[in-house]
């Protein structure tokens, strides 16, 4: 069980929403760890652990953490379980990791890629691909976490879809959504609805009821 | 125009518009989004105007997701009147809209044609916005 990501952490033993600020203020984000024994309060570079999210999967992958601290360093695999972000910044402000043990099945979430060529009522029919589902929650063993699911979309026409159940899922995977959840739809456009439609009936008719309001 | 089917109260008071949007700050639906950077009331007028200049420029393929509703009334007084004897009639209404809040969605069309799209909307639109894309983690 080795992880491809490891990052440094450091052990903190002051809490609260103050700490919290100096932390983040000095380039470090507040993180906490459980899931084996009593929960750990750590610290991360705010540098290396975005890194780490956006470009080498830390979302959904294992990470080594080296923890430092009470002047000891310790070896650890986790996954990351929770992330808070400052939504108008885009800034990591807290991190929830996961403590995997070996042997023990967790949850995880991982990204559902679509492979193959564009689906049949895309390049034929003019549709719109829609993706409803982008990640979906899987539990399996730390070792076994994959990448991504894959799922072919390339046969599909106007109005068919593909649900949790058609994902290939590699041995030892069990999917937690329900099994007829949609992934992927292929839906009739404006254009090839304005086309078999004679009438035109205005723009207010052809636009109406995209409008998925609160 | 959006407007609610049913009211309880038919005025309301003006409000504060404090902090970030605690809810419907990520993308949901489609690959991009339009975001607020800053916070401000959206007229019924202005989200017909940004959908309509969005769904012109795409020529009708792609799909808009609107994620806000104008459900705040807005009172004005006649032109001409004096101060006092009550509050105005409601005249238009708004959404009210925070930092960080994704107000529209655009999937199915190509990335040029969608920021295209969205960029023209966000000219229709009264606060400071940033255009956003889905990015997978």
């Amino acid at each position: 069980m080795s992880a491809n990501i490891v990052l440094d952490a450091e052990i903190r033993t002051e809490t609260g929403k103050g700490v919290a600020r100096r932390l983040r203020s000095a380039g470090r984000i507040p993180a906490v760890m459980y899931g084996a024994g009593e929960p750990v309060s750590l610290s991360l570079s705010s540098k290396e652990f975005t890194r780490a999210w956006e470009r080498d999967g830390a979302a959904h992958g294992l990470i080594g953490l080296n923890i430092t601290g009470g002047g000891k360093t310790e070896k650890k695999n986790v996954v990351l379980r929770d992330l808070q972000q400052d939504w108008v910044t885009g800034r990591i402000i807290h991190a929830d990791l996961y403590e995997t043990q070996k042997g023990h099945k967790l949850s995880v979430t991982v990204n559902i890629h679509l492979v193959g060529d564009s689906p049949i009522g895309v390049r034929e029919s003019q549709g719109i691909l829609q993706q409803m589902m982008h990640e979906v929650e899987i539990d399996c063993l730390p070792d076994a976490i994959p990448d991504a699911l894959e799922i072919d979309a390339s046969r599909l026409d106007v109005g068919d879809s593909l649900h949790v159940s058609d994902l290939t899922l590699p041995e030892g995977v069990h999917i937690h959504a329900a099994p007829d959840a949609t992934v992927v739809a292929v839906s009739a456009s404006r254009v090839a609805a304005a086309d078999t439609e004679t009438e035109a009936g205005g723009e207010g008719a052809a636009e109406g009821g995209e409008a998925a309001g609160e | 125009m959006l407007s609610p089917k049913k009211i309880r109260h038919r005025k309301t008071f003006k409000g504060r518009m404090k902090g970030a949007a605690s809810s419907g700050n990520s993308l949901a639906f489609g690959d991009y989004g339009i975001k607020a950077d800053g916070c401000g009331w959206i007229t019924s007028r202005q989200i017909e105007s940004a959908r309509i200049a969005m769904t012109r420029h795409v020529k009708r393929g792609g799909k808009v997701w609107i994620r806000i509703f104008p459900d705040k009334p807005i009172t004005k007084k006649a032109q001409e009147t004096r101060m006092g004897k009550g509050k105005g009639s409601p005249e238009y209404w708004v959404a009210v809209v925070r930092p960080g809040r994704i107000m529209f969605e655009m999937g199915g069309a190509n990335e040029e044609m969608t920021m295209g799209a969205l960029r023209r909307a966000v000219a229709k639109l009264p606060v400071p916005c940033r255009i956003v894309k889905r990015e997978e983690h």
